[in-house]
């Protein structure tokens, strides 16, 4: 096997057999491919299974033949980065290399949709409006923009009075929820979309002002302010 | 309403772990600190619980299928595949095509009748800019795309620019590293699947 050039490797691996005698084959190719980085096993790692990775991608995605291109070459790419030696080593087979490779079409595809999510999110969000002038809050603007993700977050959470206004923000920022699916998953904490709107646009308040001033309180001290 | 797209932007899903990260969880390829985060957090994310759940069901799913089914399949999908990846023909059948700033060497690769052409030019410190070109015998085939280079290591960007009206390309400020080259055009996918960009010995 090992004296085996690339190329007859490939040769033997795509002539397929029912009793997996091929297998060996094509489980060198990858080892050649991902251990000595050979370009010319890579070369025929692709050929051998872009179609197959192909069809995986397009069983999850949507019918756009660009889409599912960029996809595959992406499930590709998350294969070459990740499916390291160690890995390699732990595989008990073709089949094993195989799996890993179909559940980087399957991260590939989760990738686009959480993308996807996230436009959907950002242009149904206009419902969830606070009577504002955008350019009356540049000061705040300007506090979150040097903020990073979770320094937000924990500003956010400081500004909480409570465990409702807690859930709240999960629910509504971190998680994505629309506010009028809120009632229906706590119906004890908001019997009605109306409390969650009033409830939002408090806690949105107090946090701009918070921001703008730039004295965000320590994380649970705010219990003294009134929303 | 800025102030609530913002946050939006910010935080929606900002503490998820990448789906990526997700896999490595189910294969149970973390380490025991990164496991144990991952662990906690799909404890209390229906997002990610839900990603994991679809990616068992996804992997598991052909697994009562006979590879023959599947290899059908997969020849059916082979008639819309438009991947081309590029065999260098020159300077040699080197294991890894590999390029070094200093000395100039263009690396040819061919593509079903296009042509690549790559070479890296030193710019001064300890950084390198790849220079690329494709060429057809076909005029127009390769007015617009973009090429596209990814690291291997996760922690370097990937880097796209558009090719220019010659079918040309260049991508600036890159490191020493195993890269894939990709070069989409209109009506092709070209793939490098390998590159080493090496530093001056």
């Amino acid at each position: 096997m090992q004296e085996l050039a690339a190329f007859q490797l490939a040769a033997r691996c795509q002539n397929k057999r029912p009793d997996g005698s091929h297998e060996p084959f094509c489980l060198e190719l990858f080892r050649r491919a991902i251990l000595e980085n050979c370009s010319l096993c890579w070369h025929y790692v692709y050929c051998q299974y872009y179609a197959l990775v192909r069809y995986w991608v397009s069983r999850r995605s949507p019918p756009d033949p660009d889409e599912i291109d960029d996809l595959t070459q992406e499930a590709f790419t998350a294969f070459w980065r990740s499916y390291t030696s160690d890995k390699l080593a732990r595989a008990r087979g073709l089949g094993d290399v195989l799996s890993y490779l179909k559940s980087c079409a399957g991260s590939a595809v989760a990738q686009a949709r959480r993308k996807a999510e996230r436009a959907i999110l950002e242009a149904e969000w206009d419902e969830w409006v606070v009577d504002s002038d955008a350019s009356a809050y540049s000061a705040e603007a300007a506090a979150m923009q040097r903020m990073s993700a979770q320094e937000l977050w924990e500003a956010v959470e400081a500004c909480c009075n409570g465990e409702r206004e807690r859930v709240l923000v999960r629910l509504m920022f971190r998680e994505g929820l629309k506010p009028r699916h809120i009632p229906e998953q706590f119906p004890d904490l908001f019997p009605d979309v109306s409390d969650v709107y009033r409830v939002g646009r408090n806690l949105l308040e107090r946090l701009r002002r918070h921001l703008a001033r730039g004295d965000m309180p320590e994380n649970g001290q705010n219990g003294h302010l009134i929303g | 309403m800025e102030f609530e797209r913002h946050l939006h932007q910010v935080l929606y899903r900002f503490d998820c772990p990448s789906p990526d990260l997700l896999r490595d969880y189910y294969w149970g390829y973390l380490l025991a600190g990164e496991r144990k985060q991952v662990g906690t957090h799909l404890v209390t994310c229906s997002h990610c619980a839900a990603e994991l759940a679809d990616l068992a069901r996804f992997v598991a799913a052909d697994r009562a299928e006979s590879s023959s089914t599947l290899l059908a399949r997969a020849r059916q999908a082979a008639a819309q595949v438009r991947l081309i990846v590029a065999q260098l023909v020159s300077p040699g059948l080197s294991p890894v095509p590999a390029l070094r700033g200093e000395t100039r060497d263009v690396l040819l690769f061919d593509a079903e009748g296009v042509a690549l052409s790559v070479n890296l030019e030193q710019e001064g410190t300890g950084t390198y800019t790849l220079f690329g070109q494709m060429l057809s015998p076909e005029p127009g085939v390769l007015a617009s795309g973009y090429a596209r280079l990814i690291a291997r290591e996760e922690e370097i960007d990937p880097v796209q620019t558009p090719l220019d009206a010659n079918g040309g390309f260049a991508l600036p400020n890159l490191r020493p590293g195993i890269y894939q080259l990709i070069v989409c055009a209109p009506d092709r996918r070209i793939v490098v699947p390998t590159l080493a960009l090496k530093a001056e010995p």
